[in-house]
């Protein structure tokens, strides 16, 4: 497979379940929101502060508005093209990808990923206030949940489908532990609060960013369990631990890796990460800091997906290709 | 260009050498390379031994191409300042007389033109050979007198090409269009064999380019000896016919063929891309030899 092709692959995989994750946060806060008529002007900044922190998207958001509530932050995350990181720029680029490999991906695929991208040009904040932003998410996750299973029906199960794998996977580990911190960052309640209804509803929140909530429920009633669940869980598609796993899993066969002992960087950093996943216990986690063994799992992910795409997908080209000089028959 | 020669009827064994040396200004990478240095098997050779180096060491694959020439190609991925690639091959060509003669075949529209469609690849326009008015006037010049046979017509052409041609080393190069040799009216044998070829196809005979060497019997010790090129038109019923225009002669027992393809484009000895520095120099060193020749006085 021609490495420009497996990156095409690779981030229009990445780039959808980006989009998706940022429309299931954003929905997810703003009933939050209204569940809590009670917040203040400074309560919502501080609510929205922790998204744009969790994300990472602090300066960047103040550098182009002035305050962060609902409808800027909703701007900023969906229509933003400013934002690399907002809906409509991942859905331009996941489509940018599709179209530069057409002809390697089934036409549904592609419709899907077009009409979406499509369907955000033709909207704008005014309107989905209007129409009320639940629908709005509601299309755009669909339309992800789409594409990745027109992707598992009509997606040949070759190589293309590992780089389509391990982007999607490595994404979502990303964003689990992104979600996750959330909470850490502002949402943290004072001990009073502990098991109080804030409390409760934000853990809630944090779930149902995950789509983890019916999932949860299964094992547990009450939420307190929610942070072991979203990183340990062996059985839930989107924990941590799980995607972790499927990215130990594709990275060696993309890489060739098949000894006990991986001969690259990355796999050998994938394989410590799912062993912590597989060792440790949230107490142990709870007591060195949540935040920093979230930060630690983003890190890592990005370092292992930096090599991954370095040594198969990008050719860094540091000097064009020269023809070789040709001999005259005399 | 008078050769003294002594037609034998004993086969005639030729060695020969074909080293190109590559060096870059800095350092070169990712090479991607292909050549095509193997003499080919036919009526009237048989190649009895053929080696393939290049420095840096590197594995060779081969492949036969559209027009069944075999390529081998190679890469050299680490960096390297130079690249050296040397064949050396072993031939055995038929003596003139054991050829069987080209026959008579009148060049009407009818024989012609039930070839148009099978050899349609060596009748059209190629890279090096765009079939322009001005290739078409050159033909109606060389074929004034009026057409005969196919052969005759072939021999007509390169005539008319070796008589009003200068050959001039350096006045042309690896780019040069038939087209352009024309406005030159000078060139070495790429460019006659790239005219010859235009007037023939301008004149409906399927022709290609013929890549290869030969043995210039007279030579001196300081002429630079170089890959030559002629062509071959195609006659119904007989097959592939060679002829030089550079020499005004049939290529005979001397001539060494590599390769063919519709121009140059399709049959150069190498090829390749790299990355990395400037190419400094390209030397190409050719020696061919009688097999005799090469025992008695080793080079």
């Amino acid at each position: 497979m021609l490495s420009r092709v497996a990156h095409s692959l690779y981030w229009m995989s990445r780039y959808i379940e980006r989009a998706e994750n940022i429309a299931r946060l954003l929905e997810v806060n703003l009933q939050f929101i209204l569940d809590f008529r009670g917040y203040d002007d400074v309560h919502l900044r501080e609510h929205w502060g922790s998204i744009l922190a969790s994300s990472g998207d602090e300066e960047l958001f103040a550098k182009h508005y002035e305050s962060a509530n609902s409808q800027s932050v909703t701007e900023f995350f969906a229509f933003d093209l400013r934002n690399s990181n907002s809906i409509l720029s991942c859905v331009f680029a996941a489509r940018e990808n599709a179209r530069m490999i057409r002809d390697q991906i089934s036409v549904e695929m592609w419709e899907t990923v077009n009409e979406l991208y499509l369907f955000l040009k033709s909207k704008n904040t005014e309107d989905v206030w209007a129409a009320g932003p639940y629908e709005f998410f509601q299309d755009i996750k669909r339309n992800s949940h789409l594409f990745q299973g027109l992707t598992d029906s009509t997606y040949s199960r070759s190589e293309g489908w590992e780089f389509i794998q391990f982007g999607k996977f490595v994404e979502r580990a990303n964003k689990t532990a992104r979600i996750l911190d959330v909470k850490y960052h502002i949402l943290l309640p004072s001990t009073g609060d502990v098991g109080g209804a804030l409390d409760t509803a934000q853990w809630q929140a944090v779930l149902r960013s995950a789509s983890a909530l019916e999932a949860y429920r299964r094992f547990y009633v009450r939420p307190w369990k929610a942070a072991e669940f979203l990183i340990f869980s062996d059985s839930f598609p989107r924990s941590i631990h799980f995607c972790v796993a499927q990215i130990d899993d594709f990275l060696r066969r993309i890489l060739g890796e098949t000894s006990l002992r991986p001969k690259s960087e990355a796999a050998r950093a994938s394989k410590r990460l799912l062993a912590d996943l597989q060792s440790l216990t949230i107490d142990e986690v709870l007591k060195d800091g949540l935040h920093e063994f979230l930060v630690e799992i983003a890190t890592s992910l990005e370092k292992i997906s930096e090599e991954v795409v370095a040594t198969t997908m990008f050719y860094l080209a540091e000097s064009t290709q020269e023809e070789q000089q040709l001999q005259q028959q005399q | 260009m008078a050769h003294r020669h002594n037609f034998e009827s004993e086969p005639m064994l030729l060695t020969l050498l074909h080293r190109t040396t590559f060096t870059y200004v800095g350092k070169a990478h990712d090479s991607f390379n292909e050549v095509r240095l193997r003499p080919v098997d036919d009526a009237n050779q048989v190649c009895r031994g053929f080696e393939l180096k290049i420095d840096p060491t590197t594995t060779i694959r081969d492949y036969v191409d559209f027009y069944g020439n075999t390529v081998h190609y190679f890469d050299v991925v680490t960096g390297h300042t130079s690249l050296m690639i040397e064949a050396v091959s072993e031939v055995e060509t038929t003596p003139n007389a054991a050829r069987p003669p080209i026959p008579v075949v009148p060049s009407t529209e009818e024989i012609l033109g039930a070839e148009r469609e099978l050899k349609s690849e060596f009748l059209s326009d190629s890279h090096y050979v765009p079939l322009a008015v001005e290739v078409w006037k050159e033909a109606q010049d060389a074929l004034a007198a009026g057409r005969t046979d196919i052969w005759s017509d072939t021999k007509a052409i390169c005539k008319h090409v070796y008589t009003t041609f200068a050959y001039k080393p350096r006045s042309t190069g690896v780019a040069t269009l038939a087209t352009d040799a024309i406005k030159l009216r000078t060139g070495v044998c790429q460019d006659f064999a790239h005219v010859a070829l235009g007037m023939c196809r301008c004149s409906g005979i399927a022709a290609r380019y013929v890549s290869g060497y030969f043995v210039q019997a007279n030579r001196k010790d300081d002429e630079e000896e170089a890959s030559h090129a002629w062509i071959e038109t195609f006659i119904p019923g007989f097959g592939w016919a060679p002829y030089d225009p550079t020499h005004d002669r049939p290529a005979d027992e001397r001539y060494v063929k590599i390769a063919s393809g519709r121009d140059y484009a399709d049959i150069r000895p190498v090829s390749g891309t790299y990355r990395g520095g400037k190419t400094r120099a390209l030397k190409v060193d050719v020696r061919i030899r009688r097999a005799a020749e090469v025992a008695s006085a080793p080079a």
